[in-house]
């Protein structure tokens, strides 16, 4: 409704008040863009509140702003969001529970994979040095070999 | 009349694809090489039929025949005339009757190519690609009907999405995205037909490559233009936002990727037979898991532009297809066995199936990233957003682990790697690598991500320059040639080794834009009143007032602006090149386009949030984006390596040359 409201005034061609408020001071706005990035734009997809020229998601970067003014922490304005829509809010979710296997999933795809390639390909046999690392695993044939190449 | 004809066009199609998958399998399977005409002549058949009811539909959108369902759907007399062709793809309907196009194209040039040769495949691969092609002239014929009749038609219509229309890379950005996915039709109908026969002998991985090649290209150039466009139209200030239609590009594109590089295995060391046709297999899965996504609206995005029903005809066609590959592999996998060893993980081949793993771990992550939301609602109700963040945060260290053995995998020989050697080759590259950071620091950058990546830019790099000129530099001293000549002679005896490497420095360049852009990126964003300036990073951008303007098919409301250089020169961009409202009569809302000053390292970005014409302000997002161009710059290279790699040998050299073609001098 807000958003719909919002979009009117736009395309009517008049900057409402609270549209494109001004920046703060230069630090304080880098916190709201980076605290901006990690809010999900409701009316849109997939898109931050930072990166959306969406009415909706400026007015809830303006709320960020809002908050970041009034001295909030990141969690604290993190919190905000969450509360009132939800962790779906969040760009990234929570490390918890079932969301873990985002992260792990991947890593242990690539641990199975690495085994699986240690596995597939040759030995480092000590006729066949390799840069993994042939010294650690047999001085005495790295020096012999060494000796011979003199 | 039209709708009569367009109509009588598809059922034709689809009769000849039902024709040439139903005989084409059952003779291939029957070895039976008789039947092979009939099945050409049935894919010739369904290609005629195919292009023939794409231009009856031009036709009546350029007529606006508004009886026709789909040109009352987007047609309007006010569109211009290049806009109402493109419409032809500016909705569903509309989308998949051109994918239909491109299908019959990419199946005719395939069985034309090789009317000759092959046999011992040919069916079972023509067959199978006619089956898929069954699958898409039953949608277009059935739940994504273009061509309904409109007993009563409007005078006029709504005209195409306005988003399409705002740009020109419109006009080719879906083109070129659909000439990559369809074209995983062909390595598909390769690869099963492969699968089916039981074998995979050398001759027929020539064709396997070249026609993945293809469709990687139109993807390659597909994705770059797409995210050129998003950064030109959206004004939001990027490029990528990991939106599940841009994974659903990615995906097939990793996975063709890998499939380019494994293949290489495949061929020396006739081994990773099955993991190849995997990959081929999954890279066409993919393409059709991505139009799911594109298309049914699981995802609401920019693109989804439809509630249609045609989601359960595609989840159906998935679960067919997955359930196709993983029996074809199951049944008929141990008789693609490897024939031979590999080498240790420091050679070639090892530093090649590291990369086959991070490309297939981006895959997963993409794929992971896109669907969790999916699962997490479907599961445990549970609405979750997997957003830029985790993307960037998995995707981008696997990223530069590929960058890493883009440099490492080309210093290493196959087989068993002599440390001394490899490591006497590093030195050079290692050396201007760690240079190249000395420098960036010294210039004041900072950040261990983006100087990783100019690090190793440098060392890949040196490492491909080396790679690209060495056997020039052979044939200069041995042959006494001149330089032009001896470069042209190497590359062109080693086609795929030179094209390959040439590629490599595009996606270098791409890597490097990516990270710089996103690192060092300055943003600023207010409200100005005519006359006042706003200060991003070195530039200053003056607000000149604000100017109205009239087009056919839409109106604007333009801020007009200037941009001031540290040096003080003045790039002025007013009116139509000025951060934009733009006003079309189909939608209320109007869609912006934002004012990008482009230089060679960077561009200054300016989009139009609000404006007052009372007061006469204007607000502002700006940003000033390092090298960003680079991306879409890098396209010419990614092409000429694409053609080098592509062009065809002379023809009697066809079968024997391509083993050999990677044994040129120069790989000590």
């Amino acid at each position: 409704m807000i958003a719909l409201v919002l979009s009117l005034v736009l395309s009517q061609g008049y900057a409402p008040a609270r549209q494109g408020q001004d920046p703060l001071d230069h630090d304080r706005e880098m916190r709201v863009q980076a605290i901006g990035k990690q809010l999900r734009c409701a009316v849109c997809q997939g898109v931050s509140i930072a990166d959306s020229p969406a009415s909706m998601a400026r007015a809830q970067l303006d709320k960020v702003r809002e908050l970041v003014a009034e001295g909030k922490s990141e969690q604290e304005i993190y919190d905000y969001f969450v509360e009132r829509y939800g962790e779906w809010a969040l760009m990234e979710p929570k490390k918890t529970g079932v969301t873990l296997g985002l992260w792990l999933a991947p890593v242990l795809l690539l641990v199975l994979g690495v085994l699986l390639i240690i596995s597939s390909t040759k030995k480092p046999a000590p006729a066949a040095p390799t840069t993994e690392a042939p010294a650690a695993e047999d001085d005495y044939l790295a020096k012999v070999r060494a000796d011979l190449e003199k | 009349m039209n709708s009569t004809l367009g109509y009588g066009l598809i059922l034709i199609g689809l009769l000849c694809a039902a024709f040439a998958a139903i005989v084409g399998i059952t003779t291939g399977l029957m070895r039976k090489e008789s039947a092979l005409p009939l099945v050409q002549k049935a894919i010739y058949g369904f290609a005629a039929s195919m292009i023939g009811a794409n231009l009856v539909m031009v036709y009546a959108l350029l007529t606006h025949d508004f009886s026709v369902k789909y040109v009352a759907q987007v047609g309007s007399r006010s569109t211009p005339t290049v806009y109402t062709i493109v419409s032809l793809w500016s909705a569903l309907e509309g989308s998949i009757l051109f994918w239909g196009a491109i299908m019959g194209a990419y199946i005719f040039a395939f069985a034309w190519t090789y009317r000759k040769e092959h046999g011992r495949y040919m069916q079972l691969s023509l067959g199978v690609m006619a089956a898929v092609a069954t699958f898409f002239a039953f949608l277009i014929a059935g739940p994504a009907n273009p061509w309904t009749h409109i007993p009563n038609p409007l005078s006029d219509g709504p005209g195409p999405n306005p988003l399409l229309q705002n740009h020109p890379l419109m006009i080719i950005h879906p083109p070129m995205l659909y000439l990559g996915y369809v074209g995983m039709t062909i390595p598909f109908g390769i690869a099963a037909g492969a699968l089916l026969r039981g074998e995979l002998g050398d001759a027929w991985l020539v064709p396997l490559r070249k026609w993945t090649l293809v469709p990687w290209i139109f993807l390659s150039i597909g994705i770059i233009l797409g995210s050129w466009w998003a950064y030109a139209v959206l004004g939001w200030g990027g490029y990528w936002a990991w939106d599940p239609v841009e994974n659903a590009s990615f995906m097939p594109w990793l996975t063709a990727t890998a499939f380019m590089h494994s293949t290489m295995v495949l061929e020396k060391k006739k081994s990773l037979k099955l993991w190849t046709i995997a990959l081929a297999l999954a890279s066409f899965i993919l393409t059709i898991v991505g139009t799911f996504m594109t298309r049914s609206g699981v995802f609401n995005s920019v693109h989804a532009f439809t509630q249609s029903d045609i989601g359960p005809t595609f989840l159906v066609f998935i679960g067919v297809l997955l359930v196709f590959s993983v029996l074809l592999l199951a049944v008929r996998g141990h008789m693609l066995v490897a024939e031979s060893q590999l080498g240790s993980i420091a050679s070639r081949e090892g530093s090649i199936l590291l990369n086959n793993l991070v490309f297939a771990a981006i895959t997963f992550v993409v794929l992971l990233g896109t669907l969790y939301p999916l699962i997490t609602e479907g599961l445990f109700d549970k609405k979750i957003t997997v957003g830029e963040p985790y993307f960037n945060q998995m995707a981008l260290p696997l990223s530069v682990a590929t960058l890493f053995l883009m440099g490492v995998g080309p210093m290493l020989p196959w087989g068993v790697a002599d440390p001394k050697v490899v490591q006497r080759q590093a030195i050079i590259p290692g050396v201007i690598g760690l240079l190249v950071v000395g420098a960036c620091v010294l210039a004041g950058f900072r950040g261990w991500m983006p100087l990783t990546v100019f690090g190793l830019a440098g060392f890949v790099t040196v490492v491909t320059l080396r790679e690209l000129f060495l056997p020039a530099q052979q044939r200069m001293t041995e042959q006494k040639e001149a330089l032009f000549t001896a470069v042209f002679v190497s590359a062109s005896r080693a086609r795929r080794r030179f094209g390959g490497y040439v590629v490599h420095l595009g996606i270098v360049a791409i890597m490097v834009a990516v990270a710089a852009s996103s690192a060092y990126k300055v943003h600023n964003t207010g409200s100005l009143g005519v006359g006042q300036t706003m200060q991003i990073g070195e530039y200053k951008v003056r607000f000149d007032g604000l100017e109205k303007g009239k087009e056919p098919h839409r109106e604007w409301i333009a801020a007009n602006i200037t941009v001031i250089s540290p040096n003080g020169s003045e790039s002025v961009s007013h009116g139509s090149n000025a951060p934009r409202m733009n006003f079309y009569e189909r939608s209320n809302d109007p869609v912006g386009s934002p004012s990008v000053t482009e230089m060679i390292v960077r561009d200054v970005y300016v989009s139009l949030l609000s404006y007052d014409p009372k007061a006469n302000t204007a607000s502002f997002n700006m940003w000033v984006f390092p090298m960003v161009g680079w991306i879409w710059y890098a396209i010419p290279l990614l092409v000429l390596g694409t053609l080098i790699a592509l062009w065809p040998q002379r023809k009697q050299k066809v079968t024997a040359v391509e083993p050999e073609a990677d044994a040129v001098p120069g790989a000590p």
